[in-house]
């Protein structure tokens, strides 16, 4: 009680909680939509499509977490352990699916694997077969969408699982082999287990982003919730409804938080021992290296290099009109947007995890899994679950601002600049937190204490202890919020000031319009300007994995 | 601690203030919230900005956001013009008071009244038709007649059409329950959905390619899908889109479902007379042109000339029901499409 | 220059520390010594500014620190603390490590004085290096460095040694004591090794479930225990039972021993009396004989284990390794109780 009382009084806490209530506003809308309850949508919901929701976003969740656990555990154990020829390049390419967004790569791949397209056109050439002489495995259903999202959403699983496996001490596998375990053993027993927080955060991060996607099921045809509550909310004309809906994704979420939280409450551990030795990788032969190179190539290969060059091949049919001076424009209010989100994000995590790290009340621990929540809220929800309170802030600052002057300010936050980064600090701040909590565990409690007891103000800490000591893992928060925000959609669509265009936006109204070919310039642009932050972040993790 | 806040609060005071750019209204410009896409709108509005010297501004998105986004925005909302692409979205904006009535003797005069609202608060701009195409190696437009008939057993595993999610088969559905009463539409619904030849997929697009690719014979797909397909810069698309002819359903009954496309000025419009100005714009032969030509919609304004590649799809009857049912019915679509199996 | 007022430190329901008072001079080495979960380290951290107080007081210098309504952050505090795990700032130098508290000096005297640290640590040639490149003893004297540096008032030393190798221990605890003192720091250390607490401390207070028992000298704590606990804790030795048969006297299976004018027991009570191993003295010719159960070589000394007559539990006895007796001998013993110290027996 007592602690409640002096959480509540002390200035940090209090702002760290403000900001969490904030931020967590869409969250609080739509589970205040539980006050209005309708038994007649409810009913008719129940009785024909809501199982349908159920069970393939389920489905598509869990399917699309073991696929980027097996595509991203595979590869980072490969570059963790062995040096082959090819593996510099590999590095890069494997992270290069990140750039690529999910709706653009189903997209792609219905226009390269459909009737018309490339392969089955090759394949009646070479056979000489006709319609319905042959089947052919359709991209658009439930195994595709999750084909297609792993290959785009295994980096996360890769990025973090190759850390944790660079950074197990070599003293590890040598008392293994002392006590006669063999590799594959040490694998299953030790290697895996240490590694487990790492997978299993980066398999979460996945299930959430395959929770909130809506463009690639939309497409696809699969009945999952995002499309459901789209289906409700535009189709039935039921906000309610559909926000009621929202609430029950965003549970399905928090249990996999919550899943997720307790597997790695089990194995709490901080680095001990003083001079540990990474393992050095070991060198492959020529047989072995090129089998291990064109292992770690397939997922890039058919996550990145085969879509791109589709695009680009039909970015050359268009790229005489497409290309104009409002283009660049497109492109520098999409650099600047995600740069600026970026900052944003990456700040507003670091205030919150370090505020649940230096008081560990229960409050502020809630407050940072609460805020983690919004990475699975499809970003129309958020964006109109801001509106209102955005809204609503609007009126307050208009009705204070015409008493004193007799006149009307207008809009100060809807439709702004600050409703988007506030929509993408809600959409991202999940990544962020995630990444940058992981780095955190490297930073003893006692490292803490010991700055503060020398006169550190908690300020003074986190710019001299911690984000240093975080510098790699803040980078890759920073480049993976830049990159989701290049690729984020919905809310940027819903949320937008005038005149402002996004690559994002401008590749899905043309795609979205079926002139997939049209579609194909911004799509590739966003992908060329994701590579950027994506290949330094190659070079932030191996820094650090060297270090 | 103290000084931290204080300077934490400031510099987020000077953020927001650096990031707010308030739409203080200017003299001459008006502000547009378009649930027709950028590339489909922007080059009129270019024009008539420089036509008029009236600047435009504009976000686009989808309707239900941008109404949502007017009503949370109030009476602040700098939005004076509303645009969307099918008539339910203006019902349900004006529904949700988010319209206002204007008076214009030009839109009055120029388009039909069955195009434009009672009270005034919406007018159509363009109409949408959705018809049958089909393969005409592999059927017989004979044995083609209304949309009803695809019930037929004769079509089992042969009718490629998209989701119900999407609102051009919600508002022809709501346009048949008008037309006929629910029941009938759902009895006919679930016939129609087991002659299905796949679960629905895809867009437009993507019927009019299976049915070319022999996964069905015949599709339902809005025309302008047919005719973007028929200019496309992809040669491929081009053969594809080649291979299927249009028919034209019920024209000796109830006529060819339609939908419309259309503008609303905003119930707290800032900027009110560019606003009717800009709509009057809108509906001007020329501009009526530039909708036939570049999206091969057709023009609301009688006596407008058709493009060749909508000529080339030939002349129809339309549905005369009034549009507003079509909005005001959607919901019942949707559930009679659910109950029906629709995917 | 510390004093405790009667603090208590709870989390949640649980009370870790409970009415803890204590006070340090100017200079002085104190240590809370106690099994592990008595409320030292909570104690300690309450000093440092880690944790708050439910209630009592702590003052530096005169000055409050913590109370139940007041707390100033540690960073406020004047204190440095060494950590068990050293706690170096891994992705700086040595010398930046040293540094870090010095912030508000000016950078000329800065370099100065993380020089003068190195030297008096003994490792002046190491400030361009990294913590991961260092032994555990030389990390551990770099965190002490680093804590004096900026001049505290306080030092606080949280099981300084516990990650250190026990032959490294005693040198370094000797090491730490010459720098504190050549300092003149004032320091507590917190730790559960009395023979750490012995080498180091100048007082010493024992915890057990949160309370402190006293708080003494090395010498007091093992020849005046206060409870129990204290005696079984520190040193060995066992508890006969007694009787008080005059006001200045009790009596036992060893005989009767002189009692001091002050104690709170009346005539004729139970008692239960402290025997050191040091308080028996092998004597052949001595009257009283004891039997010998075990024995225990320890190079200048053997310690047995004795059984007599009218005690249930067995008398440690240590004597110079040159009396040598093998198991189930009897030998004469001869005890000097200098202080006699009683406990009440439970009945």
């Amino acid at each position: 009680m007592n602690q409640h009382i002096r959480a509540l009084t002390d200035p940090w806490q209090g702002a760290l909680l403000l900001l969490g209530a904030m931020l967590c506003t869409p969250i609080f809308v739509i589970y205040f939509s539980w006050g209005a309850f309708d038994t007649s949508v409810w009913s008719h919901l129940a009785d024909t499509v809501l199982s349908d929701y159920i069970i393939n976003s389920l489905l598509l969740a869990i399917g699309v977490g073991l696929g980027a656990l097996v595509l991203g555990t595979t590869t980072a154990m490969i570059m963790a352990r062995y040096n082959f020829v090819g593996r510099r390049i590999l590095n890069w390419l494997l992270l290069l699916p990140l750039a690529m967004p999910a709706y653009i790569i189903a997209y792609t791949y219905t226009g390269i694997l459909d009737f018309m397209g490339p392969v089955q056109s090759a394949l009646r050439d070479i056979t000489g077969w006709g319609y319905g002489d042959y089947t052919f495995p359709d991209i658009r259903s439930l195994e595709g969408a999750i084909l297609v999202m792993s290959l785009v959403l295994y980096p996360y699983v890769y990025m973090l699982a190759k850390t944790a496996f660079s950074e197990q001490p070599a003293s590890l596998y040598q008392a293994s082999q002392s006590m006669g375990v063999t590799k594959y053993q040490h694998f299953l027993k030790v290697t895996l287990p240490l590694a487990r927080p790492a997978l299993i955060t980066g398999a979460a991060l996945a299930m959430m982003e395959a929770f909130a996607d809506y463009g690639t099921v939309q497409y696809f045809g699969i009945s999952t919730f995002t499309t459901g509550i789209f289906r409700t909310w535009f189709g039935l004309g039921d906000g309610i409804a559909a926000a009621q809906l929202s609430s029950v994704l965003c549970t399905f979420v928090f249990v996999t938080l919550v899943l997720e939280k307790m597997s790695r409450r089990k194995i709490q551990y901080f680095h001990q021992g003083q001079n540990h030795q990474s393992q050095t990788r070991k060198q492959l032969g020529m047989a072995k290296g090129a089998a291990a190179f064109f292992l770690c190539l397939l997922p890039p290969l058919f996550g990145f290099i085969l879509p791109s060059i589709q695009l680009g091949y039909w970015a050359t049919l268009t790229y005489k009109t497409a290309w104009d001076e409002q283009f660049t424009a497109l492109v520098l209010n999409s650099l600047f947007i995600a740069l600026a989100a970026a900052v944003v994000v990456v700040t507003l995590a670091l205030l919150l995890t370090y505020g649940k790290r230096l008081k560990k009340t229960p409050l502020l621990s809630g407050n940072v899994g609460v805020v983690s929540l919004g990475y699975a809220i499809p970003g129309t929800v958020i964006a109109v679950g801001i509106l209102l309170p955005l809204g609503w802030a609007d009126h307050a600052i208009n009705a204070l601002w015409k008493s004193w002057t007799g006149e009307l300010l207008g809009l100060v936050f809807s439709g702004t600049v600050f409703a988007l980064l506030f929509a993408y600090s809600i959409r991202f701040l999940a990544v962020a937190i995630h990444n940058i909590e992981s780095g955190l565990g490297r930073i003893t409690p006692s490292m803490d204490n010991a700055a503060r007891s020398l006169g550190a103000s908690p300020i003074r800490v986190l710019k001299q202890i911690h984000i240093p000591m975080l510098r790699a893992s803040v980078l890759s928060a920073a480049l993976l919020v830049f990159v989701d925000v290049l690729k984020e959609l919905p809310a940027t669509l819903i949320l937008r000031p005038f005149n402002f265009n996004t690559l994002a936006v401008r590749s899905f109204e043309l795609a979205s319009d079926e002139r997939l070919v049209d579609a194909a310039m911004p799509a590739l642009a966003i992908v060329l300007v994701g590579l950027v932050p994506v290949i330094l972040l190659t070079r932030a993790i191996d820094r650090a994995s060297q270090r | 601690m103290l000084k931290n806040i204080k300077i934490l609060s400031g510099l987020s005071a000077l953020a927001v203030a650096m990031l707010s750019t308030s739409f203080v209204s200017q003299a001459d410009e008006v502000n547009v919230y378009s649930a027709r896409k950028e590339a489909l709108i922007k080059p009129v509005l270019d024009k008539f900005s420089k036509d008029t010297g009236i600047k435009v501004n504009l976000v686009t998105g989808k309707a239900d956001a941008l109404i949502s986004r007017l009503n949370s925005e109030g009476q602040l909302s700098p939005a004076d013009v509303l645009l969307t692409t099918d008539v339910g979205r203006l019902v349900r904006a004006k529904t949700q008071g988010v319209t206002q009535a204007i008076e214009s003797e030009v839109l009055e005069g120029a388009i039909p009244a069955h195009f434009q609202d009672d009270d005034n608060h919406w007018f159509a701009l363009t109409v949408r038709a959705r018809p049958i195409m089909y393969s005409p190696e592999r059927v017989d437009p004979k044995e083609l007649s209304t949309i009803e008939a695809l019930t037929d057993k004769k079509w089992k595993g042969r009718i490629c059409i998209r989701s119900s999610s999407n609102i051009y088969n919600q508002s022809m559905v709501a346009a048949m329950i008008e037309q006929q009463g629910e029941a009938k539409v759902e009895a006919w619904a679930k016939d129609f959905v087991k002659n299905f030849a796949r679960p629905p997929k895809g867009g437009d697009r993507d019927q009019i390619k299976a049915v070319v690719a022999g996964q069905c014979d015949i599709a339902i797909a809005n025309t302008y899908y047919l005719g973007g397909m028929l200019e496309s810069a992809d040669s491929k698309e081009k053969a594809i889109a080649q291979q299927v002819n249009v028919f034209w359903p019920n024209q000796t009954d109830r006529g060819a479902h339609i939908n419309i496309s259309g503008a609303a000025v905003t119930a707290h419009a800032p900027n009110k007379t560019q606003a009717v100005k800009l709509i009057e714009y809108l509906a001007r032969k020329d501009s009526q042109q530039w909708y036939a030509s570049t999206n091969h919609e057709y023009p609301v304004l009688e006596g407008v000339e058709h493009s060749d590649t909508l000529k080339g799809f030939g002349q129809f009857k339309a549905e005369t029901i009034p549009l507003y049912r079509v909005g005001e019915l959607n919901a019942e679509a949707v559930k009679v499409m659910d109950k029906a199996g629709w995917k | 220059m510390l004093t405790l007022n009667d603090i208590q430190i709870r989390y949640g329901n649980v009370t870790a520390v409970n009415y803890v008072s204590l006070s340090l001079k100017e200079g002085q080495i104190g240590c809370l010594l106690g099994p592990s979960g008595c409320g030292k380290t909570s104690t300690l951290r309450a000093i440092a500014g880690f944790e708050h107080v439910a209630s009592g007081s702590i003052e530096l210098r005169g000055a409050l620190v913590s109370s139940a309504s007041t707390h100033i952050p540690p960073e406020k505090r004047h204190m440095s603390v060494v950590f068990q795990d050293f706690a170096l700032f891994p992705h700086m130098s040595i010398a930046d490590n040293i540094a870090f508290g010095l912030h508000t000096v000016p950078q000329e005297q800065r370099h100065a004085r993380v020089d003068a640290m190195l030297d008096l640590i003994g490792l002046p040639n190491i400030g361009e290096r990294y913590p991961h490149e260092l032994s555990g003893g030389q990390q551990q004297r770099v965190a002490l460095a680093r804590a004096l540096a900026p001049e505290p008032d306080l030092i606080l030393l949280d099981e300084p040694f516990s990650s250190l190798d026990a032959d490294l221990r005693e040198e370094l605890a000797k090491d730490i004591r010459r720098i504190l003192k050549h300092q003149k720091t004032s320091a507590l250390m917190v730790t559960h090794d009395q023979h750490e607490a012995f080498a180091i401390a100048d007082v010493i207070g024992v915890m057990c479930d949160g309370a402190l028992h006293q708080w003494d000298s090395a010498y007091g704590l093992y020849h005046r225990p206060v409870s129990r606990f204290v005696a079984d804790f520190i040193g060995s030795g066992v508890l006969i039972p007694g009787v008080i048969t005059e006001h200045h006297q009790v009596d036992c299976c060893l005989g009767q021993f002189a009692l001091s004018a002050q104690h709170q027991f009346d005539k004729g009570a139970r008692v239960e009396v402290l025997v050191r191993p040091d308080d028996i003295e092998h004597d052949d010719k001595s009257p009283q004989k004891a039997r010998i159960l075990n024995r225990m070589f320890r190079g200048s000394h053997i310690m047995y284990e004795l059984g007599v007559e009218g005690s249930h539990v067995p008398l440690l006895c240590l004597a110079p390794s040159h009396h040598d007796h093998e198991v189930g001998e009897q030998f004469g013993i001869k005890t000097d109780l200098a202080h006699v110290v009683m406990f009440a027996r439970a009945s």
